[in-house]
């Protein structure tokens, strides 16, 4: 009786995975079809009409290609966000600091400085390393955009203190997050600035607390308007 | 390439994926006639003259898109190789869908290439023309019909 039961929800899940496997495959390639057909009709329409276009026509047309681009990102993170169960699952033994490092060294902006501060030196985690670096790439990612000085500066700090919780804190010197908005940030599609400004979606911290809680941890921030902003993450020292 | 590459037959449902092909053709200054059927029946009429005017020379090259309706590019291509008189086309799948399933059906039935149509125009644009380099590069047999 029990292993038929068992059987019935084995059958279930199945079925419930492979729906959303149908799902993802529709949200990923027959909805985004269209969407670049759109695009494409208004990179012809422009080319048709030769050098004569009315610059508010122009302004249309820009217009509507950066709105299809915007629904395409939006979809991906869509996707990336329900994937996140299912992806990026390789588990190795990691010096989480050196990930920090490779971050760090990947930085190509000018104005934007990264400074590394750990006392974890050597010591190897057993985690999702793929997940580790999504994550941070998303809070520097995110300490970019919502950075109104000329140079900006983030601090991570990678500490351990052995009780298998690893803390990184990242902060940085930018615009900060007004109180009514700090309980939104972890909302997908939420921009505490404008979309048009900002090439975001909104959609990184969205992502980064669902990684946090896929693997059991935690992330918290303080922040408050024109004080920058703070994240701390536990983050689970070893995943069996 | 000119005097054997006269017809470039193109199977495909989607308006906007047809002028973006067209458009590609004429980036890359490919002059052969470029004929066009919306499924997999209407190119077997084309081709063989059973229900619509039959296209002389036949079409060295076809490109053929895999999701249509009414009969789509596998089941066409496993009509089309029952006709001896139509074996030597080379057949070009040009998909959007990049799964493993179709690309091992379409090899099986012989096709020349698996391509994957990008609807990212420069894209395309690039593609065809390495298709158009190819094309130039290989020996295509005279049509004797």
């Amino acid at each position: 009786m029990q292993s038929n039961t068992e059987a019935f929800y084995q059958e279930q899940l199945k079925r419930v995975t492979n729906e959303f496997e149908d799902f993802v495959y529709i949200v990923s390639h027959d909805l985004k079809a269209p969407i670049r057909a759109i695009n494409n009709l208004s990179v012809w329409i422009e080319e048709d009409l030769g050098d004569n276009i009315p610059e508010d026509v122009k302004d249309n047309l820009r217009l509507l290609r950066d709105r299809t681009e915007r629904m395409e990102k939006m979809m991906n993170a869509i996707l990336q966000l329900s994937r996140v169960g299912r992806y990026d699952l390789d588990i190795k033994p990691v010096d989480l600091g050196q990930i920090l490092d490779e971050i760090k060294a990947a930085n190509t902006a000018e104005h934007v400085s990264i400074h590394i501060h750990q006392d974890a030196h050597n010591q190897l985690f057993n985690t999702y390393f793929k997940k580790f670096k999504t994550v941070i790439e998303e809070l520097v990612k995110n300490a970019v955009i919502h950075n109104d000085k000329e140079a900006v500066e983030i601090t991570i700090t990678l500490h351990y203190p052995e009780n298998n919780l690893a803390e990184i804190l990242v902060s940085d010197n930018g615009s900060g997050i007004s109180a009514q908005a700090l309980d939104k940030v972890f909302d997908i599609f939420y921009t505490g600035k404008s979309k048009d400004r900002h090439n975001t979606v909104g959609a990184g911290l969205a992502i980064s607390k669902k990684i946090i809680d896929f693997i059991g941890g935690s992330i918290t921030l303080e922040s408050s308007e024109n004080s920058g902003t703070k994240f701390l993450i536990k983050w689970p020292a070893s995943t069996n | 390439m000119e005097n054997k590459l006269t017809n470039i037959l193109l199977i495909e449902d989607d308006e906007v994926d047809i002028q973006n092909i067209l458009r590609a053709f004429k980036i890359n200054n490919i002059t052969a006639n470029l004929h066009l059927a919306k499924n997999g029946k209407e190119a077997l009429e084309m081709l063989t003259g059973k229900g619509a005017p039959i296209i002389k020379p036949t079409p060295n090259i076809i490109l053929l898109d895999i999701k249509m309706p009414v009969m789509d590019g596998l089941d066409f291509l496993k009509v089309l190789r029952e006709y001896p008189e139509l074996k030597s086309c080379s057949i070009y799948i040009l998909t959007s869908y990049n799964e493993e399933e179709l690309k091992a059906r379409a090899y099986n039935l012989n096709v020349a290439g698996y391509i994957l149509k990008s609807s990212d125009q420069a894209e395309l644009v690039q593609k065809i023309k390495y298709l158009k380099d190819y094309w130039q590069l290989i020996e295509l047999p005279n049509s004797q019909n």
